[in-house]
Formats: C-alpha cells, structure tokens, sequence
C-alpha cells in the first residue's frame, strides 16, 4: 500500500440546511498529483477549507502528514497545520511585493532571501521579486501564489480551482508550467476543478465528488473509459446510453452485437462515448448524418439513426461527411451499466 | 459633498443569514466587552436608580410636568423633522434635478451648516436678535428676540437639515432614469411624474433622513438649553444640577430613553425596507429644463437657505468677536478649552479606532447572533441620548469607581465608547472590503490571527479605520452633554466653554471659541469630504 499524504475519513460538514459534505472519504498517495473533480456545489472546496483547517467538520476526521488535524477530540488550527494553499483569486496580499509575499511564510533566520529566490527561479519569474501583484498577468499571479505555498514547506498544497481565472488560450500552458513546478517541487498537490478535461489532464489520481462524497477514485484513463456509474459516466465527457440485454458476455442493442466483460446476464445500459463511434459512408447504411461541426483536428458528426436515435460521432478530419450522407455505423469497445433509475440523469 | 452622514448613521447589517455558533478569537470578544460595558453600564445604573427610589421615581413620571416635558418635546421634535425634511428634499430635488447652474457650488454651500453645532448656531441667532442684538446694534432699530421654541426649532432646523439633504441627494443621484424616461413616455407630466415616480423612490432615504433628524432633535441639549426650551435634555440636566437627590433626573433619564428607542425602532423599521430601493443607476439621472422664472426662483431659494442657515451665523461670529477685540472685552482665543478639545477628541478617537480595529473583524470574519448584537447595542448607545449615558455614568462612577470619577480618563472611556458605532462603521466597510481569503492565505502560511490581524488586516484597511477615527473626532469636538456632566473641574473644551459664556451672555467670548471649534472640525470634515474622490 502506498504512503498516503492526506486521509479525510467520513467527514460531515452542514451550512444551515445543506449538507455540504456528507460522509467524505478520501486517500491522497503522497507525492501525487489528485484531481477533486465534481459538478458546482458538490462539495468540493468546503472538502479543500476542511483539510486546510478554514472550517471545522461537523464530523469525521482529517489526518495530513500522519498527524490528526481533526477528529472528534482534536483541532490543529490553520497556522500550525502545514498545509499550503493556492486560492482561486490567488489572494497576493495587494500591500507586499512579490518577494515578500513568497518570504511572508518562511520564518525569520531560515535564510529567506536565498529560499525566495529559489522559489522565484523554480516558478520562473526570477526578475519579479521587487514589482507588486497589481503589475503581474494572471498567470504570473498564480505563479507567485504557488511559490508562496512552496516556501513554507507544506506536507501538502491544496489549489482551488487554480486555472479558472485565465482565459482558454493561456490556460493549458499554465496548466502544464502548474504541474511541473509541483512535480518537480516533489509536492502531494490536491486541486478542485469542475472542469473534467482539466481534472483528467492534470491529474495522476482523479477523485470525483457528488452531494459531499467521493463516488470514485482512479487514474484519468480508467476513469473515463471505466466510469463506476452513468453519472459519472456522463459527467466526464460526452456520452450516449441505449438500452441492451447481456447474455453469455454478449450484449445485444439496437446498434449491434457488442462483447462485454463481468456482467451478468439481464438488462443494461450501455454507454457509447462519440470517439467509439466509427462513421462510413454508405448509401444502404442505418443513419443519416444531420449535423457536422468541424474543428480542423477533428470533428464531430450527429447522426439520426433509422429508429429515430441520435448518436454522435467524434473523429479525425476525416472521412468527409456531408449533411444528408447516408452512412453505416460501427462501434469499438462498450461498457455496460446495470439498467437502474440512475440512467436518468 | 459626499459627506460623512452616511456613516454617522451606520446601519447594522443583516444576520439572518450569518452563522448562529459564535466563533472568533477570545480576544477579539475581550475587546468588544471592553467597549460596550461603558456604554451599557450606565443605562443598568439608571435603572437601578430609578427601581431602589421606585415610589419617589414614579411620581415624578406621572407627575403633570412630565406630561409638559413629552408634549413640548414630541412637538419640537415634530416641527424640526418636518421643516428640515421639507427642506433638504426640495434643496436636493433642485440641484440634483434641475438644470441650476454651478451645481459643486451648492453641493457644498448647502451641506456646510454640517460643521456648525447646534449650540453654535442657537448662539448665532441670540446674539444677532433682540434688544441687545447684533442686528439691533448695526440697523438701529430692536429686531425682535428670537428664543425658546420658536429660537430652538429655527437653530435645530438649520443643523440637521443637512443630514435630509445629503441621503437624499445620494437617493436621487442613484435613481434609474429609465422609470422616468418611461413615465414621460407614457405622457406624463413632469410635475406628475415627480409625484409619481421620483417621490416615491426618494420616500426610504427621506423617512430615514427625517427619523434621524427626529433623533437628534430629541438628544439635543446645547440648543434648547441656550434656547430655554422646557424638554427632556433640559430638564434631566437641570435636576442633576440643581438638585442633592438625583432620582427624578434618572426617573426623568429614563423617559427620555423610551422616547429615543420608539425613535429607533421606527427609523430600524424605514431603513430595512430602504435598501432593496437602491439601485445602481446605468446612465446619469436626467435633469428638468427650468423656466428662466423657475431658475431665478430656485437660485434665490438656495441663496437665502445658504446665508441663513451658515453665511449669517459665520458673519455674526466674526462680528462678535471683532466688536470684542476692539472693545478690549474677552475676544482671546481660548488656548486651554482648545488643548481640552484637541486632547480629549483625539485620544477617544484613537481607543475607538484602535477597538474598532479589532471589533470589525469579529462582526464580519466571524458574523453570528452574538456579533449582530454587538453591532446594534454600540448603534443603540451612539443613537441614544449622550446626556442619559452621561448621568448613569456618574451614578456609577461616583458610587463604584472612586478616583476615576470626573477624571479625563473616564471622559475619554465615555466619548471613546458612545462614538464607537461611527468607526466601527467605517472600519467595518473596510474589512468587507478586504478579501476573506487573503487572511486565510496568511494563516496556512503558518501566522495566527493576531498576527494576520496586524500584518495583512490593518495595513489593508487603514484608510478605512483613519476615516473612522476623523469622524469620531468631529462628533467629540461638538459634544457637549456627556463633557458637562463627567468633564475633571479643571477640564474645559471648546463646546463648554460656548455653551457657558454664551449663558452668561459673554457673546464675543463664545463666538471666538465657535469659529475656533468649527476651524478645527473643517480640516477632518474636508478631508472626509474629499478621500471618496481620490
């Protein structure tokens, strides 16, 4: 079993009515990267304030670095918890240059100067120390934030929706600067995001949070292709569901004959993500396509089937499909759900 | 003029949606103990005065001289609300609406009479009426006296008006335009849609404006005692001078008190509803066109209300005191009930920013029940009466406290907590405006919250909390009630001293210290005046 950084075990935490978080359960291996991904107010950054030590659970307990933050008996405040923490509008305090926010944390005689200017390089901005947070762009900002909660020697950082204050062209390179700077800081780093391509991107170990729990923990890959139900199913990326039946690891659907694994025999859902779906272009085929958005690296084309169903289909540029194409529909691989009430959502 | 009123009347905020457990440092609730137990222990003393003497207490409430007292009282207080509100509105109307030329101009001349106490212009009007008046002096002739009601009402009207006028500016320079611009659409006159739409939007910021001249009104005690006016603050003051049994001055506190919370509990009421009315406006308000008639009308108007209500007051100062100084009779300048005033503002203003810095994170980082009652109890006691704070002070004090009464440390204590609302609003309005996650930030960087308090809190909100100590600075240098009743024998400030000489008639002598007390307060008040503006 792998060291684990941070443990949060059962932890309960009401605001008037609302259950923020409702028996919240998590393991974060140390020197990972974990993604707490989940839908706006499932929960995610009142579970960040409680590690952090901002609020207090109701209940349950939080274990950083092997030592109880809080349980039922105990209660480590913020200062003393060793936990850093980047914030969503990066909170540079306005009144301190960039050197001495990253210094605020370091305690005198540790040899500051030579730390700030450690962690200056480590995020870049070396020739920043003497200008004020107002003079930075964004992503400098958050840089600098980042720096700060190095410099206190964190058991772990905790960032709150870190890339959602910069706009869609720069964010994928601070994204990437963000995860070498934690990488190569060797730091356990846990981020919430509702963005679900930046949870898988990012992140070594993907958490995903529905009403204040944790419904499933895996790496980006098994995540997506191995959702544990259709909501999260759906949640993490576009997808179609139709009804089929299981008998003797063979589904059968209104699509066609797919082989599945571990499932007994009884009704189901099947999920069908648009990259599965492989369109050819056949005049005797089963669909017509109604709509084509074309992206230049690839393309997504909707489809009617002959029974009424629409289905979408996620590729390279090509094959070239036009509106009014008849085509033949082929799918790879498919995970098969239970048929249960949650194929709803 | 965006003028400090609004902060001289901070409304405790909403807690129905604040937190119910109580959290925040003990400290933090060490400190707001510490500035509302002075502020609270007086209204407890004059309870029990009023109980251990309850038969003596009792006749004097019932008795028919109290019946005298609350009429004379409940119609002054009635008359100044209606003329100062009548007038503030129409002033503001005609120069946030209409096309009047050199609008900066009256803003400020409008809003001056705000640096001259009430006693001051009670002076004003004594000393320029009358037999031995000013004006009777220089015309020749015996205009007649201006004093006791009538006196009081005119010297009250012109000191609080202004308070109508700047919420209702504010109130019209924040309406929509579009509703009126609808209303004129739909056929409308411009008179029918002032009746229509303007008034009644202008109807929260006037009844708020109205009730807290009403509660001024009622506190006052400076004018109506030069006036000679039988209402409450008079005669509690009377009793507790006159007398060697102080019961029915505390029976008589104590009325004065219910009056005041019926007060406050009305302008509560008014201004809860006031605020879903503000609205940010999108353009700025449109302007009425005036007739050449109406714009002469409306500048001679403004005219007259400038000079009667600050530029005659003024003149007749600076006249007394040039006859005095040439007739050699007592027009120095009173350098000791200066120093008094200066030392006495400045060091209460100091402990209240200093607690306010503090009690402001309480009631906003830590917002609860308990906090919301923080907030309204220093409200209660700042609104309330000076003159009852300061008489259950000394029935404390004198029975409880030994040497520290009628010493300047107790005075200063007093002052510091009766005008602690005035910078815990304005500190208060600074810490919201601070980031809650920059205070976060610095306590998982590993500093406690003291130290986040002094090195991330207070360097960011500073401005805040120095507007906070001006105000209580200028509403110290005006006060005058609490100062008679605690003030050391020794112990002058500029108010006593014109409160007293312009009693004894020494009218050259008060009108010096009054230019000296409204020269002071005018440096704070500028700088209050113009900080919005960068």
């Amino acid at each position: 079993m792998k060291a684990t950084a941070i443990t949060c075990d059962g932890v309960t935490k009401r605001f008037g009515d609302v259950n923020a978080l409702d028996g919240f359960t998590l393991d974060v291996p140390l020197g990972s990267v974990l993604g707490l991904l989940g839908p706006s107010g499932s929960g995610k950054t009142t579970a960040l304030r409680v590690i952090a030590g901002f609020e207090r659970p109701d209940s349950g307990s939080v274990t950083v670095g092997g030592a109880t933050m809080v349980d039922a008996s105990t209660w480590v405040r913020p200062e003393q918890r060793k936990v850093g923490m980047v914030f969503q509008h990066y909170a540079l305090f306005p009144h301190l240059s960039v050197a001495r926010n990253i210094a605020y944390g370091i305690t005198k005689g540790e040899n500051a100067g030579g730390r700030v200017s450690h962690l200056l390089n480590l995020v870049g901005l070396s020739a920043a120390g003497d200008r004020m947070p107002h003079e930075l762009s964004g992503g400098e900002q958050q840089r600098v934030a980042l720096a700060r909660a190095l410099a206190a020697g964190p058991e772990v950082v905790l960032l709150d929706e870190p890339f959602s204050n910069l706009d869609a062209r720069r964010r994928n390179r601070v994204r990437r600067d963000v995860r070498t700077i934690l990488v190569e800081a060797r730091t356990t780093a846990v981020f919430v995001t509702h963005d679900q391509e930046e949870a898988l991107a990012m992140s070594d170990t993907v958490a995903v949070m529905r009403s204040g729990r944790v419904v499933q923990v895996a790496d980006p890959g098994e995540l997506y292709h191995r959702p544990s139900d259709c909501w999260v199913a759906r949640f993490l990326g576009e997808a179609e569901f139709v009804l089929g039946t299981v008998s003797g690891g063979v589904v059968e659907t209104a699509l066609g004959r797919f082989p599945v694994a571990g499932q007994p025999d009884g009704s189901v859902e099947v999920m069908i993500r648009p990259e599965q779906v492989r369109l050819s272009r056949d005049d005797r085929g089963t669909g017509r396509v109604v709509d084509r958005e074309f992206y230049g690296h690839d393309q997504v084309v909707t489809i009617v089937l002959d029974d009424g169903r629409r289905l979408m289909s996620r590729s390279g540029p090509s094959p070239a499909l036009a509106i009014g194409d008849r085509v033949s529909v082929e799918v790879d691989e498919v995970v098969a759900f239970p048929a249960g009430p949650d194929h709803t959502h | 003029m965006t003028g400090p009123s609004p902060a001289l009347v901070t409304r405790p905020p909403d807690h129905r949606r604040a937190g119910r457990r109580m959290t925040g440092a003990w400290w933090l609730w060490a400190i707001a103990a510490a500035v509302l137990i002075p502020s609270l222990v007086p209204f407890g003393a004059l309870v029990v005065r009023v109980t251990a003497d309850f038969s003596d207490a009792a006749a004097v409430i019932v008795s028919g001289r109290t019946a005298v007292l609350i009429r004379n009282t409940v119609l002054l207080v009635a008359a100044v609300s209606l003329s100062a509100t009548a007038i503030g509105i129409a002033a503001a109307w005609s120069i946030e609406r209409t096309s009047i030329p050199a609008r900066p101009l009256w803003r400020v001349l409008v809003a001056l009479p705000l640096v001259v106490p009430s006693y001051v212009i009670a002076l004003a009007i004594i000393s320029a009426t009358g037999p031995t008046g000013l004006m009777a002096d220089i015309a020749g002739f015996s205009f007649p006296a201006i004093r006791g009601p009538a006196g009081a009402w005119l010297a009250l009207t012109v000191s609080t008006y202004p308070y109508v006028f700047l919420l209702a500016s504010a109130a019209l320079r924040r309406m929509d335009p579009s509703h009126e611009e609808a209303a004129r659409g739909l056929g409308s006159s411009p008179t029918r849609v002032f009746r229509t739409i303007v008034l009644p939007q202008l109807r929260p910021a006037a009844g708020a404006g109205a009730l807290l001249v009403a509660l001024y009104t009622l506190s006052d005690f400076g004018a109506v005692s030069l006036m000679r006016v039988d209402v409450f603050t008079r005669a509690v003051y009377a009793q507790y001078a006159g007398r060697i049994d102080r019961t029915p001055a505390a029976a008589l506190a104590v009325v004065l008190v219910l009056l005041a919370l019926g007060i406050l509990w009305a302008e509560q009421r008014t201004r809860g509803r006031a605020v879903y009315h503000s609205n940010a406006p999108t353009r700025p308000v449109s302007r009425a066109t005036l007739s050449p008639r109406a714009r002469a009308a409306s500048i001679a108007g403004l005219s007259a209300l400038a000079t009667a209500a600050f530029l005659l007051p003024i003149a007749t100062l600076i006249a007394w005191v040039w006859r005095g100084s040439t007739a050699g009779k007592g027009a120095t300048i009173d350098w000791g009930a200066a120093a008094g005033s200066l030392i006495g503002s400045t060091v209460a203003a100091i402990l209240a920013v200093i607690a306010a810095a503090f009690v402001s994170v309480l009631v906003t980082r830590h917002a609860s029940r308990a906090t919301g009652w923080v907030e309204r109890l220093s409200y209660a006691v700042f609104a309330l009466p000076h003159i009852t704070v300061a008489l259950g002070m000394v029935f404390f004090a004198s029975r409880f406290l030994g040497g520290l009464y009628q010493s300047l440390t107790l005075l200063v204590i007093v002052y510091a907590s009766i005008f602690f609302a005035q910078a815990l609003g304005s500190a208060r309005a600074a810490v919201l405006a601070v980031d809650p996650a920059l205070e976060d930030a610095s306590r998982s960087l590993g500093k406690g919250s003291l130290a986040t308090l002094m090195r991330i809190t207070i360097p960011l909100t500073w401005r805040g909390l120095a507007a906070g100590g001006l105000l209580v600075f200028l509403t110290t240098m005006k006060e005058l009630p609490a100062t008679l009743l605690l003030r050391p024998t020794e112990f002058e400030t500029l108010a006593v001293r014109i409160w007293s000489s312009a009693g004894e008639l020494l009218y050259a002598r008060a009108a010096g210290a009054s230019l000296l007390l409204i020269a002071v307060s005018a440096v704070p008040m500028y700088v209050l005046a113009t900080r919005d503006r960068g």
